[in-house]
């Protein structure tokens, strides 16, 4: 009776390995694999909570872990490993990925994967939605390379908020999973979030400035720049699709000069981002050299 | 009463001469100054005056360098100060882009005994919110939940003169503030010198030459900034009373600014422009003006950004001069005319320059060429004086506050 306890217990922990860090997941212990979570036990989250960066991270056990870049590590520790795997580089259409950010409805997410005792095809899988895909059942569009520790799953989602979750496991059962929530624009307006520069104050003697903005979808655009009587100073046209007009997180790096070459002067400026005659994101600037 | 016009060559002869020597030398002095400066130009800073001040000259393209008597112009050439009659007081207030910014302005002037008009006017602007930003863990930039504050102060002291009968000269000082809370912040001063000459009785020229002085800027940072220079050149031409039509050239910021103005009757004008800069901007407006109070209202549309587009509003006094009226000659048996004005005869209009000759002579006769002899033939009395009073009295323009 006991033994049969115990035997229940393991397998009950197997399955809950992916499903604990994340209350919206949704697979089952069938579709686990066979040897999935025999390892350590060992398994951590990385979610983050905005945009605007605040990170929060948990781990079932004290396993250490780092985070940077929008990798997710689990650790090292050699023969007796009970970190998960480091899921790191993450992308959306060759652009770093970030919680809540817009993406075009197909796209192409790509990610690093890496564990030093090897990733568990039939435990890890990518989850959209909820709908589980493990990696060993990848198609040929979507694809995960052992070899080069890469993933690449090709996106189709409808317009609205969708839930991304890559869950990593490695052959001894530790696992990491990430989680990112995203946005397909619904076709209506255009518009351009989060419009911000760095730095600011900006001294133009010192490097470029950073103009930051989010279009929820590919556009036509122009980066227009005003002074603090309202005369236009600096334009830039972007085409779409174009980097700096796609859709999500988008940078424009200005060197600090108007229109003819000269180098500003210490004000304030109004920075506009303009899509069709229409200002669909706006930000200030101060020019301190 | 019988009204006539002075035609008389041998004394506008004697106008002209000295004060077309006062415009070229005047116009040599600027363009000498501008020639030395444009050695310094280094980095330039913004001079807030370049907003545009007033809703006339607003609605008008941002015309106004030649001979538009209204207080919100004298910073495009403080010569303008020369022209108010007696004193008066002004306003302005805008937001710009979509209400990031707000100015206020506030000015007023005052004739003194010397004929000489001194102007003060006061410019501020201010921006809040700004934020600071720095970059997160996945290399993007965002918010670190800190912002500053922007404003400016310029403050003007303009002083105008009439020279000469035709001729006007002015010199505006500013002192310019700008602070970034936290960040930085810079004063300094420079100032303009200009003119406005009016070869004929209907045309206005102007000149005007901006921020002589070289670093005009000094920076807490250590940084030093020319405020920047310019030079202004207008025409102001009243083909008829109540139509008046501006042209300015502006080479800093290069721009092409024109006007026009239609006064329906004393109590209201209609007004439009355009001035073309990085874009052509139209503009249009409206002016009310009622027992000496007037209230101007601009709307100019950006023709680099819609959204943009802003109105101005501007509120007015100035108390209302009399224009003064020719009445015979006491002291001539009503022969002569002379000017009569709230205090007076004026004791320049019993010189024989604007003495005309006794109704005798009217018959189309020309009189022998001798020094107080004139031809005369009937007109309105207006144009007479227009035509010899230039500051004294007044088209319907130089009533402008």
């Amino acid at each position: 009776m006991q033994k049969s306890f115990l035997i229940a217990f393991i397998v009950f922990l197997a399955a809950s390995t992916c499903s604990a860090v994340s209350s919206s997941s949704s697979y089952s212990l069938a579709s686990q694999g066979a040897g999935c979570g025999s390892g350590n036990g060992s398994s951590s989250s990385y979610t983050n909570k905005s945009s605007a960066g605040m990170v929060t991270a948990s781990k079932m056990t004290s396993t250490n872990y780092s985070t940077a870049g929008g990798s997710l590590s689990g650790g090292a520790s050699g023969a007796g490993d009970n970190s998960g795997p480091i899921i790191s580089n993450v992308k959306i259409d060759s652009k770093t990925l970030a919680n809540n950010d817009y993406i075009k409805q197909t796209a192409t997410l790509t990610a690093t994967i890496t564990d030093e005792v090897g990733v568990s095809l039939t435990c890890s899988s990518i989850e959209v939605d909820g709908v589980k895909t493990l990696f060993s059942t990848l198609t040929s569009a979507s694809t995960f390379d052992a070899s080069a520790s890469t993933l690449s799953y090709n996106l189709n989602l409808s317009s609205g908020s969708h839930t991304i979750k890559i869950c990593a496991v490695d052959i001894k059962g530790n696992t990491t999973s990430l989680t990112r929530a995203v946005e397909v624009s619904s076709g209506g307006a255009i518009s351009a979030s989060s419009v911000m520069i760095y730095p600011n104050p900006f001294n133009p003697t010192a490097g470029n400035a950073r103009i930051a903005y989010t279009l929820n979808t590919a556009a036509d655009i122009s980066i227009m720049i005003f002074n603090a009587v309202g005369q236009l100073t600096f334009k830039t046209a972007i085409s779409s699709g174009a980097s700096g007009a796609t859709a999500g997180y988008n940078e424009y790096s200005w060197d600090g000069k108007d229109t003819g070459g000269q180098v500003v002067g210490n004000d304030l400026y109004f920075v506009r981002i303009v899509s069709g005659g229409k200002v669909i994101g706006r930000t200030k600037l101060a020019v301190i050299k | 009463m019988t009204n006539y016009q002075l035609i008389n060559d041998e004394i506008n002869t004697k106008i002209s001469i000295p004060n077309w020597r006062l415009v070229i030398g005047f116009s040599f002095v600027i363009l000498i100054c501008l020639l030395d400066l444009s050695v310094f130009a280094a980095s330039t800073s913004l001079d807030p005056t370049q907003l545009g001040i007033g809703a006339r000259s607003l609605s008008m393209g941002r015309s106004g360098a030649a001979d538009m008597c209204e207080m919100g112009t004298i910073y495009i050439n403080p010569a303008n100060t020369g022209c108010f009659k007696d004193w008066g007081v002004t306003s302005m207030q805008t937001s710009l882009m979509q209400s990031d910014i707000n100015y206020t302005f506030l000015a007023g002037a005052k004739r003194f005994a010397d004929d000489g008009v001194l102007a003060v006017a006061y410019l501020a602007g201010s921006s809040f919110g700004i934020n600071s930003t720095t970059i997160d863990a996945n290399s993007r930039v965002v918010l670190n939940g800190s912002s500053f504050d922007y404003s400016n102060a310029t403050f003007i002291l303009s002083y105008g003169k009439e020279m000469k009968e035709n001729f006007r000269l002015g010199g505006l000082l500013k002192t310019v503030n700008k602070n970034l809370s936290g960040q930085g912040s810079a004063s300094g001063f420079n100032f303009d010198i200009g003119m406005t000459f009016v070869p004929k009785e209907n045309l206005v020229l102007g000149l005007v030459a901006q921020n002589l002085m070289p670093s005009g800027l000094s920076w807490g940072t250590g940084a030093k900034e020319n405020l920047p220079i310019g030079l202004k050149t207008g025409i102001s031409f009243q083909p008829k009373d109540n139509l008046l039509l501006n042209l300015d050239l502006d080479s800093s910021p290069g721009a092409i600014h024109t006007g026009i103005e239609w006064q329906l009757n004393k109590n209201l004008s209609l007004r439009a422009g355009a001035e073309s800069a990085t874009a052509l901007n139209y503009s249009m407006g409206v002016g009310i003006e009622m027992q000496g109070f007037r209230f101007d209202y601009a709307y100019l549309l950006d023709g680099n950004l819609a959204e943009n587009s802003t109105s101005y509003f501007s509120l007015s006094f100035a108390p209302e001069v009399k224009e003064p009226e020719m009445v015979p000659h006491e002291n001539d048996g009503g022969k002569k005319l002379q000017l009569k004005t709230d205090e007076g005869f004026p004791k320049e209009v019993l010189t024989p320059s604007i003495i005309i000759s006794p109704p005798s002579l009217l018959n189309g006769q020309v009189a022998p060429k001798k020094k107080n002899s004139v031809k005369i033939k009937k007109i309105a009395p207006k144009k007479v004086l227009k035509k010899k009073q230039f500051s004294q009295l007044s088209r319907k323009k130089h009533k402008r506050v």
